[in-house]
């Protein structure tokens, strides 16, 4: 007679797969709450990391990389972790003055945000959020010149 | 070898757990993931194959105001060969140029979760540019050394890193009556390509990869410039549908 | 570019300027022996000159075969030899480092410093060493003359591209700059290729893109398209990537006529509009060449239909000489004194021969290839090459016999 551990055997290995064809099952979780979008409006101070050698042209000590910003932001709550939005806002990149043979003047580089934003929920009150997307810029400068050429070009 | 019934016995039952499971792990694959870029042995199946298109990014500082914006279409098929080897066939097509490339993978899992292959591809290239200004024709070939590293989470995603090397074998160019050809073999740069794959839509499989290549000679480039006096840097994203 | 000041000997005080006719008499294809390997087998070297505001620099250039290698050197004399210190690079690479070279007395500087110097095949034997990066240069290298550098009767014009090469030719200046212009011809140019546009006050600048872009200037806070900018915006806010200013089309030509020994100037229209500016300031500073002895062709490009029919509607288009891209027939059409064919459509001898017979010139742009250079040099006909590495024309065009 053979020995029942091997049907025993045979069982547990079936059972194993059943298990898991159960455990997928078990994953399929009902919605926790409707979806929703949120408005988020924000503001702060901003510091543009990025390198900027002026150098050349800044007045010494004029470079300022800090300046105050807002965002607004539109964001998706689905039914799961994950959501997703649209950012802008506005904030000012850097600015500098310039004294130069050709005239004294400051420059400041504004920006305006367009992201598309993911978030998600690490913890009950914790949210991370990251993005990707264009900054439409427009540069301001005003310069008092100095007259350049001799015969005007 | 003379066994005994309770061996015999045993070993069909474990012979038959496996075969069922790997069976099982196979047409789940298959229903489950079907990839292109992830490295799972073929082993029920004899084709797959995947369309889409690639997105390159040219660099500014040397393609300068000239950049490449046109999709490039391709087409990848996947043949078994053996549960561990599977030949692979890839066309790249833009029309005014082209890249097709063939080679064979060894694929082997290092465990349920992770997975590997090693192989090579040889690709040839041509382009032709005959519009106002242009007399142009270009091919060439080049190899294709890689090793592909595959991590299956435990839901249904796939996720792949594909390392690979590019050596330039023969290029050559026309510009009218005018013929250059070079069999100047080099080390022509490297790719490294982050792909995810996943079910999408009704059952259909998308492949989402990310690469960033390296090299001194990019076929997409060819009528800009025949090579760079250093290696450029080349960010391409590839979209791609398993049919 | 590496720093070649360390070579103590150079700086020393007895070390005294050459003469005119041992540079003139030293020009010549030499044939490299030490240093093959990494040069090739022939060297064209060449003179060129700079004129500052109190004197003038010299640099002695050699052009070679493989992998668009050159050297650039200052030379000097000492105790009875001939020094040249200075760098060496390849342009199919990044390849650079330093060089030293030494004529000594009985190597041919005797020669070479006698009131009527007369070279003859192997009399004159330069040896030195290189080396590479900043590393103290060790390598050997050695060249002997060999025979004199090719001049055709009707001269060639070796062109830069952007008035020396572009930006990601990894250059110690600037495209488009006047130190550009004050450099190009130490790479073997005798002319330049420039980009015109205008600002929104009006006044013509050499820039190649249409904006303020990271490959072209240095971060400044200033983008989008250059022609929103005043000049003195430009000139108070904006640098180059190598720290130079965005010069005027004034500027430029007034360091070609003054300062340089460039021949000619192709002004690449970048701008569709008004050429009336372009043609004054070209005419003006045509003149001011004859006034200083010199015979400067500056011609206006013309690369597209827009170009063309500005240039029909200037007074004196007929006598303004321009250089057409399109077709023989929108040559004959603007009387450009100049056809430029894209290379792409091959040497084309039958045209090009066709345009002589008109009594015009055909260039060909951009030719950056070393095997099509040579073939286009060998094998075509054309009067000039446009090209970003012009050391490699010098090199195919000089070293023919």
């Amino acid at each position: 007679m053979y020995n029942n551990k091997f049907f025993v055997l045979l069982l547990l290995l079936f059972c194993f797969n059943i298990s898991v064809a159960q455990k997928k099952v078990k994953k399929e979780r009902l919605p926790r709450r409707k979806p929703s979008f949120v408005l988020q409006a924000g503001g702060g101070a901003s510091y543009y990391t990025a390198h900027v050698n002026t150098s050349s042209v800044a007045y010494t000590g004029t470079l300022n990389k800090w300046s105050p910003a807002g965002t607004l932001r539109l964001m998706w709550y689905p039914r799961y972790r994950l959501r997703l939005g649209l950012e802008t806002g506005f904030t000012n990149f850097y600015r500098y003055k310039v004294t130069d043979t050709s005239g004294q003047g400051q420059v400041s580089l504004q920006a305006i945000p367009l992201l598309v934003v993911w978030s998600m929920q690490v913890l009950p009150r914790l949210n991370i959020y990251a993005g990707f997307g264009s900054y439409i810029l427009k540069p301001i400068s005003i310069i008092k010149a100095l007259s350049i050429q001799e015969t005007g070009f | 070898m003379c066994r005994s019934p309770r061996e015999i016995y045993l070993l069909i039952s474990i012979s038959l757990f496996i075969a069922l499971n790997c069976n099982a792990q196979d047409s789940a694959f298959f229903a489950k993931h079907r990839a292109i870029y992830f490295p799972y042995p073929m082993y029920k199946e004899q084709w797959r194959s995947s369309l889409g298109f690639t997105l390159l990014t040219t660099p500014q500082d040397i393609t300068e105001e000239v950049r490449l914006r046109i999709p490039c279409g391709n087409f990848t098929v996947l043949k078994k060969i053996s549960n561990h080897f599977t030949a692979e066939g890839r066309i790249d097509f833009q029309f005014l140029q082209n890249h097709l490339s063939a080679g064979v993978q060894y694929v082997r899992p290092v465990s349920k979760k992770f997975y590997f292959s090693a192989g090579n591809d040889i690709g040839y290239w041509f382009g032709f540019l005959k519009i106002d200004g242009f007399d142009s024709k270009g091919s060439g070939w080049l190899t294709y050394p890689s090793v592909t590293f595959g991590y299956m989470t435990r839901k249904d995603l796939l996720i792949t890193l594909k390392v690979q090397a590019s050596v330039n074998l023969y290029y050559q160019a026309q510009n009218g009556e005018n013929k250059f050809s070079s069999g100047k073999k080099y080390y022509n740069g490297e790719a490294f390509t982050l792909a995810i794959e996943q079910p999408f839509y009704h059952r259909k499989h998308l492949t989402l990869a990310f690469s960033a290549i390296s090299n001194y000679f990019y076929w997409q480039t060819w009528s800009l410039f025949y090579k760079t006096n250093r290696k450029v840097f080349y960010p391409q994203i590839t979209v791609g549908i398993i049919l | 570019m590496p720093d070649p000041s360390g070579w103590d000997l150079f700086k020393s005080p007895a070390a005294r300027i050459l003469p005119g006719k041992a540079r003139q008499a030293m020009e010549g294809v030499y044939t490299v022996g030490n240093g093959n390997n990494t040069f090739g087998d022939l060297t064209a070297i060449k003179w060129s000159y700079v004129i500052n505001t109190n004197d003038s620099s010299f640099h002695v250039s050699g052009f070679f075969g493989k992998d668009i290698a050159y050297f650039i050197c200052e030379g000097k004399q000492l105790d009875g030899a001939i020094i040249m210190n200075g760098y060496w690079r390849k342009m199919v690479s990044t390849e650079t480092g330093l060089i030293r070279l030494t004529i000594t007395a009985a190597n041919g500087a005797n020669i070479l410093l006698s009131p009527l110097p007369a070279v003859t095949p192997g009399s004159i034997v330069i040896n030195g060493v290189f080396g590479n990066g900043q590393e103290e240069p060790e390598l050997p290298v050695s060249f002997a003359y060999n025979r004199p550098l090719h001049n055709s009767p009707a001269g060639f014009n070796i062109l830069a591209h952007r008035s020396g090469g572009r930006n990601s030719d990894l250059l110690p200046v600037s495209e488009n700059s006047v130190e550009m212009v004050l450099k190009t011809a130490e790479f073997g140019s005798t002319g330049i290729e420039i980009d015109v546009r205008f600002t929104k006050d009006g006044i013509p600048i050499i820039y190649h893109d249409n904006d303020l872009n990271l490959r072209e200037v240095q971060k400044s806070g200033l983008v989008g398209p250059i022609e929103n900018y005043t000049y003195a915006q430009l000139s108070a806010f904006v640098r180059l990537i190598h720290g130079e200013r965005i010069p005027t089309l004034r500027q430029v030509l007034n360091t070609v006529v003054y300062q340089t020994q460039l021949s000619f100037v192709w002004l690449d229209t970048k701008y569709i509009g008004s050429l009336e500016k372009v043609q004054t300031l070209a005419q003006e500073f045509k003149q001011r060449a004859l006034q200083q002895g010199r015979n400067v062709e500056i011609v206006i490009g013309l690369p597209g239909r827009d170009q063309i029919n500005n240039f029909l509607s200037l007074p004196d288009y007929a006598s303004t000489p321009s250089l057409c891209e399109l077709s023989i027939e929108d040559v004959q059409t603007t009387n450009a004194r100049i056809w430029a064919p894209r290379f792409t459509e091959g040497t084309q001898n039958d045209k090009v021969a066709a345009i002589h017979a008109q009594g015009r010139k055909a260039f060909a742009w951009t030719l950056d290839v070393p095997e099509f250079i040579e073939q286009f040099i060998r094998e075509g006909d054309f009067d000039g090459i446009l090209s970003n590495y012009p050391s490699c024309i010098a090199y195919y065009y000089y070293v023919q016999q």
